[in-house]
């Protein structure tokens, strides 16, 4: 099987799109994990409060935003590595809907 | 990096943990910053993380394409490694912490190349140093 390459940075800030073209957000923070020398991308993190993990402000800015009248982020959702097809890293888009996928508190 | 409790892999943020820190080797000598990170997709397997880049080359790049170009051009006429940035395989990375630590000898790796050059061409020609 051919291995694709491509730099993070080109996902970063990227919208991804649903199959029924609803947005569910930018790309923020990707997650991996590290085992036997290997680094394995679990998970994506879209919108606002993967921006807020990214700049280790999660917890500070949730209760700022509380405070502040907001309830959760319209807009962040965790996307696993399966759900995200990026075969060209311009254009991320989802396999499944924007509503199936789990919320960032 | 994130440690869980439950012997479960270690989490990182690629972006918040990875990207930007600083390069030590083997030694704590500086190598650089990583500057990129390139990832590779092979069949059904996870994304995985394959190496890390530094130099100005991908940092240029990576701040936009055409000053990555201009970079390049600028690396090819003058450069010690004809524009290529300096890539580290992920295997080479031995901790994650506030510095990315790598199994690496500086005096034997291409991040110092420039360092090894000023040293003989430069420095070592200054009366009074050796």
């Amino acid at each position: 099987m051919p291995r694709h390459t491509f730099y993070l940075d080109t996902l970063l800030g990227r919208k991804v799109f649903d199959p029924d073209g609803r947005c569910a957000g930018r790309i923020e923070e990707i997650i991996a994990h590290t085992h036997d020398g290997q680094c394995e991308v679990e998970e994506f993190l879209l919108g606002t409060a993967g921006l807020f993990q990214r700049l280790s402000i999660a917890h500070v800015a949730r209760h700022l935003l509380r405070l502040l009248g907001a309830h959760g982020h319209p807009a962040s959702h965790r996307v696993p590595w399966r759900e995200l097809d990026l075969q060209d890293p311009r254009r991320p888009r989802l396999r499944c809907s924007t509503a199936s996928l789990k919320k960032i508190p | 990096m994130t440690h869980n409790p439950h012997d479960e892999p270690p989490r990182l943020h690629l972006v918040r943990d990875v990207l930007d820190s600083a390069l030590k080797d083997r030694n704590e000598e500086p190598l650089g910053r990583a500057d990129r990170i390139v990832i590779a997709l092979h069949g059904d397997a996870p994304p995985q993380v394959v190496s890390i880049e530094t130099g100005s080359s991908a940092l240029a790049a990576r701040l936009s394409p055409r000053l990555g170009r201009a970079a390049h051009r600028l690396g090819r006429r003058f450069g010690l490694r004809r524009g290529r940035p300096t890539r580290f395989r992920w295997s080479s990375v031995t901790s994650i912490g506030p510095d990315l630590h790598l199994d690496i000898d500086k005096s034997r790796s291409p991040a110092s190349l420039w360092e090894r050059w000023l040293l003989r061409h430069i420095i070592r020609r200054i009366p009074g140093m050796k």
